[in-house]
């Protein structure tokens, strides 16, 4: 299992901020994207679903007064496991976190499998912009 | 015999060596990569096939690919074998544009603009003097049975085993706490999933062999112009054809094809061009790496009709890498001759 950690800064009065998986090369599969906090079990947010028809998943995370600062801390954790349909075994998946349009940061894992199911687990901590 | 033989294998091993498939270590699988390959027939290319005098003009659906590349003609007129005289490069753009970013959604609004293909081909047309064919070529599969991403009781399937290896990771913690890995019991539980998703998508023996005669429709359509010399200097244009074949399953052993194709060429330096419209049915029986065909093939020209009688067959030597033959007679109307024709060919495709 390919694991990769990432940091996005993000600003405490910016606008909202959102994560987005992309699973490429026209792969099918089945995800699950999960905000967690350091002092909780269970995850904030918790969205599942496969690939399939539907667009690119996106969550958009908690605010609290007009700001992000809550999220200072989190994690965004994607639970990617990819049904390799690419007749050359390639994969493809990017998560990535915006900010007013902004990339934040952006996490591809990208690979040929030597089988059908790849699983992957791109994550990125999220950090308040001190400046 | 002996000579089809070693052209055959000088083919083979000219063709390996420019393709090196890597395999990985998946702890998941004693599957390699070379065994997950949907390896169906490598489909001729409409630039391969309008520079070839082949005596089929049936042009083969098969199933999208990447890349595929088809070479011919390997003896020179002392029966030696020579470096192939026709070469012909087949990608599809769209995949190749959208790349890393495609989605499987974006994939399945459109799937005819990723199966799509573009070729080109060259040809020595005459070595003394240098004159070369070129050509391109389009192709788009309107229809394919056997693309798996349009495949939606497949792809419901491997998604169901994928969202309950989603579903066991999940229950593996915070990873702020140090969560995130599976147990023992849960990597078992998840091997297992994995293994079914392999089953299902690359069975070698069931996948392939349920999917080689699919369904299929495609249209082609590929512009051949001659030069002079080896440069391509003074490009003259010289054959425009379009091709439409249907082809139709007989259960899990054969497949049929119906198939039309429309010539207007000329042969250069004449100014006027002749037309030739060719129907043609195949029948094939077989399985996926061994099959066997018989052809019937009527032409309506403006010079004489003819009538094409051929059998031949495919043989999958090694992945990717193909041979066909095929061999049997054409009958003209001119003097009411009869030509005993053959072709061989060796295809890859990844």
């Amino acid at each position: 299992m390919s694991d990769t950690r990432k940091t996005a800064l993000f600003q405490a009065g910016g606008g909202p901020i959102s994560a987005t998986l992309i699973n490429g090369q026209a792969n099918g599969g089945a995800y699950a994207i999960r905000l967690w906090d350091k002092n909780s079990a269970d995850p904030l947010i918790d969205l599942s679903g496969e690939f399939k028809d539907d667009p690119a998943p996106v969550v958009k995370l908690p605010r609290e007064a007009n700001s992000n600062s809550i999220n200072d801390g989190r994690l965004l954790d994607a639970i990617v496991e990819v049904a390799v349909l690419a007749a050359d075994g390639q994969y493809s998946v990017e998560f990535k976190v915006e900010q007013d349009g902004n990339l934040l940061a952006s996490v591809s894992q990208q690979g040929q499998a030597a089988g059908k199911s790849q699983p992957l687990r791109p994550q990125i901590l999220l950090k308040e912009d001190a400046q | 015999m002996m000579r089809l033989l070693t052209t055959a294998l000088c083919a083979s091993l000219l063709v390996l060596t420019q393709s090196p498939v890597q395999s990985q270590n998946f702890s998941d699988s004693t599957l390699t990569l070379k065994q997950l390959l949907q390896d169906y027939a490598v489909p001729d290319a409409p630039a391969f096939t309008i520079l070839q005098e082949a005596p089929s003009t049936i042009l083969r659906p098969a199933s999208v690919r990447m890349l595929a590349v088809a070479v011919s003609d390997f003896l020179g007129t002392d029966a030696q074998v020579t470096l192939p005289s026709t070469f012909a490069l087949e990608v599809s753009p769209a995949l190749l544009i959208a790349g890393n970013d495609l989605t499987l959604a974006e994939y399945r609004d459109a799937p005819w603009m990723y199966r799509m293909r573009v070729s080109v081909g060259t040809k020595r047309e005459n070595p003394q003097t240098g004159a070369t064919g070129l050509a391109v070529g389009l192709r788009i599969p309107l229809i394919d049975k056997a693309d798996l991403r349009t495949n939606d009781a497949v792809i419901d399937q491997v998604n169901g085993y994928a969202m309950q290896i989603v579903n066991i990771r999940k229950n593996t913690g915070n990873p702020l706490q140090g969560g995130g890995q599976p147990t023992p019991a849960q990597q078992t539980s998840i091997d297992s999933l994995r293994s079914l998703i392999n089953t299902t998508l690359s069975n070698p023996a069931g996948a392939q062999d349920s999917l080689w005669n699919s369904m299929a429709f495609d249209l082609a359509f590929a512009l051949g112009a001659s030069s002079p010399d080896s440069l391509g200097k003074n490009l003259q244009l010289d054959n425009i054809s379009a091709w439409a074949t249907f082809a139709w399953p007989l259960g899990s052993w054969g497949q049929v094809f119906i198939a039309g194709h429309y010539q207007n060429s000329r042969a250069l330096p004449a100014t006027e061009y002749t037309s030739k419209f060719n129907g043609a049915t195949r029948f094939y029986i077989g399985t996926n790496s061994v099959k066997t065909y018989v052809e019937a093939q009527a032409s309506i020209a403006d010079m004489a009709n003819a009538l094409l009688l051929t059998g031949g067959a495919e043989v999958r030597l090694y992945d990717g890498l193909w041979l066909e033959f095929n061999a049997g007679a054409d009958v003209t109307e001119v003097n009411n001759a009869t030509n005993l024709v053959s072709s061989f060919r060796v295809k890859f495709g990844t």
